[in-house]
């Protein structure tokens, strides 16, 4: 039996689509056996998150058509094991998928699978309606920015009332910067919390290891030995599986490190 | 389907779908109850069901009062997603608001209400919980935040003047009470309420309020 998650922030470029391949690639790291759906059909991205862009023979409207079953449209990950991406298609639009087709497809799949996760487009309109059909939970993504926040505020509004529990809402924030934050430039926390009023499910901080991994197709988290950014991601995965770890580990080890790095380089230069 | 009647067990219900215009949308509504023209008596009593497209808090003004020109109160206003129109609406109530009484004083809403949501009744709201930026309250009588209020808030709908708008923190985007509006207004760290004073709304703090003394009372 799985759980189902959406990924969704209602404004686009916070980073829905690499949290999600990065909580994916985490989660299945640790045992777990996920799919990961992509419901921007027309627009996908997922595959290329993933470096499965060539690997892609079905996509989900060939399952909602009938062409094949959800099993047959699923592609294995290269290197972990018990992680699969039911891709998009590029060459079709959202009004051809139906939430109904999406309940249908994650029913199917439904047994498979300890995790279901599923990539919503940006927007609030029909493709955010077919990603959000189906699932019981939600990670709402947000960027410390004041037009992030309030779109992220309409999407919890809008899962709420397509029958949504607020207790299974989180809230995930992106590209937190640390430096700017402690000089008082930015929205802390704090803030962001106070403005929303959700659980915060984790802190991820700004960071170009994400742009670099994400080119190459390799997430983050299966990038490197365990530290930096992929430790986040790791967190937050456990937190989905129940753990309680506190959400200041996100920041506090990138916060210290940060700082260790900016006293070499301040002395490396004398 | 634009418009639609619905029966369901809490009443009758006026799905509006979609529409282009006020003025097309109060044709369509005319011709409906033209149709139906003996179904109805003075003083019935329905529910207006609007999509999260057709929740323009303008209109909803405008749909009401053109409702109750057709001799039909209002009870509710429901606002959800119709994309299920064949399940049952009931199903709807709590997906929309709490839970929609038929009872007539006021409304308690015991969430937070996030942007893009919507309250409309036609008497007295309550709402413990915040008002967050982009959400609007209107009410027909007065409005009382037990938190944050940062929406839209619009008071005395129907009561006019009389309406006051109380909040522990009462900062919003847009202040109405009648048809008095402002968006410059004073703003304190403690409880504070808006009121209409001299033919103007003026806010001030919980504990030190005086409201207008109407002829006749002392």
């Amino acid at each position: 039996m799985a759980k189902v998650f959406v990924v969704t922030s209602g404004k686009g470029g916070v980073g829905k689509t690499t949290v999600t391949a990065n909580i994916g690639c985490a989660l299945a790291n640790k045992g777990a056996k996920v799919c990961l759906i992509d419901a921007d059909i027309g627009l996908k991205n997922l595959d290329i998150a993933l470096g499965l862009e060539n690997r892609v023979v079905h996509t989900i409207l060939d399952v909602a058509n009938g062409k094949v079953t959800a099993s047959e449209a699923l592609v294995r990950h290269k290197q972990i094991k018990g992680l699969y991406l039911l891709a998009a298609s590029q060459i079709a639009t959202k009004e051809m998928l139906s939430p109904e087709d999406m309940k249908k497809i994650v029913a199917e799949i439904y047994p498979k699978f300890d995790y279901i996760i599923v990539d919503s487009p940006a927007g609030i309109e029909r493709g955010f309606r077919n990603a959000i059909a189906a699932a019981e939970r939600a990670l709402v993504v947000t960027t410390p920015e004041l037009p992030a926040i309030t779109d992220a505020d309409r999407v919890i509004g809008l899962l709420e009332n397509s029958g949504m529990l607020e207790s299974n809402i989180r809230l995930l924030i992106n590209r937190f910067k640390i430096q700017m934050v402690k000089r008082g430039d930015m929205l802390t926390r704090e803030d962001i919390q106070g403005n929303l009023a959700i659980d915060l499910i984790g802190i991820i901080p700004d960071s170009d290891e994400v742009i670099v991994a994400t080119n190459k197709g390799v997430p983050v988290v299966l990038n490197g030995n365990g530290e930096g950014i992929g430790r986040v991601f790791n967190n937050i995965a456990q937190r989905i599986k129940g753990e309680a770890i506190p959400v200041e580990n996100d920041i506090q080890e990138q916060g210290s490190r940060g700082f260790l790095e900016f006293l070499k380089r301040l002395f490396r230069r004398n | 389907m634009p418009i639609d009647f619905r029966m369901t067990k809490k009443g009758l219900i006026l799905l509006i779908d979609s529409y282009r215009t006020v003025e097309e949308l109060r044709q369509d509504i005319m011709r409906k109850f033209t149709d139906a023209k003996d179904f109805f008596s003075e003083g019935d009593e329905i529910s207006l069901m609007l999509t999260q497209e057709t929740s323009k808090p303008d209109d909803i003004v405008k749909i009401v009062s053109l409702l109750s020109d057709l001799g039909v109160h209002v009870k509710d206003i429901l606002v959800g997603s119709m994309e299920q129109k064949d399940v049952k609406v009931g199903q709807k109530y709590d997906l929309v608001r709490e839970k929609i009484t038929e009872v007539r004083g006021a409304q308690i809403i015991r969430r937070n209400l996030r942007s893009g949501q919507i309250v409309v009744h036609n008497y007295d709201v309550v709402i413990v919980g915040n008002v967050h930026p982009g959400a609007e309250v209107i009410s027909g009588g007065s409005i009382v935040v037990f938190g944050t209020a940062r929406g839209v808030l619009r008071a005395g709908y129907s009561q006019g003047e009389e309406g006051i708008i109380a909040a522990i923190d009462l900062s919003p985007s847009l202040l109405q009470i009648g048809n008095y509006i402002t968006q410059e207004y004073d703003r304190f760290d403690v409880p504070s309420v808006a009121h209409v004073r001299t033919g103007r709304i003026v806010v001030e703090e919980a504990d030190n309020v005086k409201f207008e003394v109407k002829g006749g009372t002392n």
